[in-house]
């Protein structure tokens, strides 16, 4: 009973950091596919701040993808990997969108 | 005097007993799928890679958990331990797939690790999986990538598509 006790303990105290939780991670397709040196890495982030459930922002997807595309407005952006995570609070949260990618440059 | 006295043989059951339920429990990991989308499947004539398997974890811990089973003992020690964690629970609101990791960033490295395993880029097949696997109190999340890596060799033409 004290090992189950000291083992419970020991897994309160883990819980006591910033919590996160990921939904999802997803990957495009690599097309046209090309080395990492052949193009340059993009990323976007945004973050939607959410208080029992009320939010203002709900335009946040959308923005990751519009600063994406601004990352490379001429180029084709390939192996686009976009993860979808919630920072969980104290009767609030933060929910998270982050889009890495390869932008290849046109030729020519 | 003799009659309070635990049998040596008796503390020895005991114990395989305790390790043997510990055991077991920890055997009763049940895997769950939260999410699955695969991609474009090349799967033309002459076509042949390389399968990879990219697996990315972090431990998941239920604070929910460790106070039902702190209450479960029905002790002073295991009430206020599960209020604790009551407490704890509080701060960990929001929309969970799974339960809650203390980072992140574990699955950050994806495109990283897709270029390790297939350093010239003609990767196909992709499938991108979320699912956790679930022992008392503590889980596994996982994020798991599985893909073919094509030969640099040109795929054989068909139906006019080419590479």
């Amino acid at each position: 009973m004290k090992t189950a006790a000291l083992f419970l303990t020991a897994a309160l105290l883990m819980t006591t950091g910033c919590a996160h939780s990921i939904h999802e991670v997803h990957v495009s397709d690599f097309n046209p596919g090309r080395s990492l040196k052949d193009g340059r890495r993009v990323k976007a982030s945004t973050e939607q701040f959410v208080v029992l459930g009320f939010t203002g922002n709900t335009d946040y997807v959308d923005d990751a993808y519009k600063k994406l595309m601004s990352e490379c407005p001429t180029g084709v952006i390939t192996g686009i990997t976009t993860q979808f995570s919630t920072s969980l609070g104290f009767f609030s949260w933060t929910n998270k969108i982050l889009m890495q990618g390869l932008c290849l440059a046109p030729k020519g | 005097m003799l009659a309070t006295r635990v049998h040596p043989l008796k503390h020895h059951h005991m114990t395989r007993f305790h390790c043997l339920f510990i055991a077991l429990a920890f055997m009763s990991g049940c895997a769950s799928l939260h999410h699955a989308q695969l991609g474009q499947i090349d799967n033309r004539q002459g076509r042949s890679g390389k399968p990879f398997v990219i697996l990315m974890s972090e431990t998941g811990v239920s604070a929910e958990e460790i106070g039902q089973i702190a209450r479960v003992t029905n002790s002073r020690a295991g009430n206020a331990l599960g209020d604790a964690a009551a407490i704890i629970a509080l701060f960990q609101m929001g929309p969970r797939t799974g339960n809650p990791v203390y980072s992140e960033r574990y699955a950050e490295r994806l495109l990283d690790r897709i270029y390790e395993n297939c350093p010239s880029g003609q990767v196909t097949d992709l499938m991108s999986i979320r699912e956790d696997r679930k022992y008392p109190v503590i889980s596994g999340e996982i994020v798991k990538v599985t893909g073919l890596c094509l030969d640099a060799n040109p795929v054989a033409q068909v139906n006019g598509v080419s590479k």
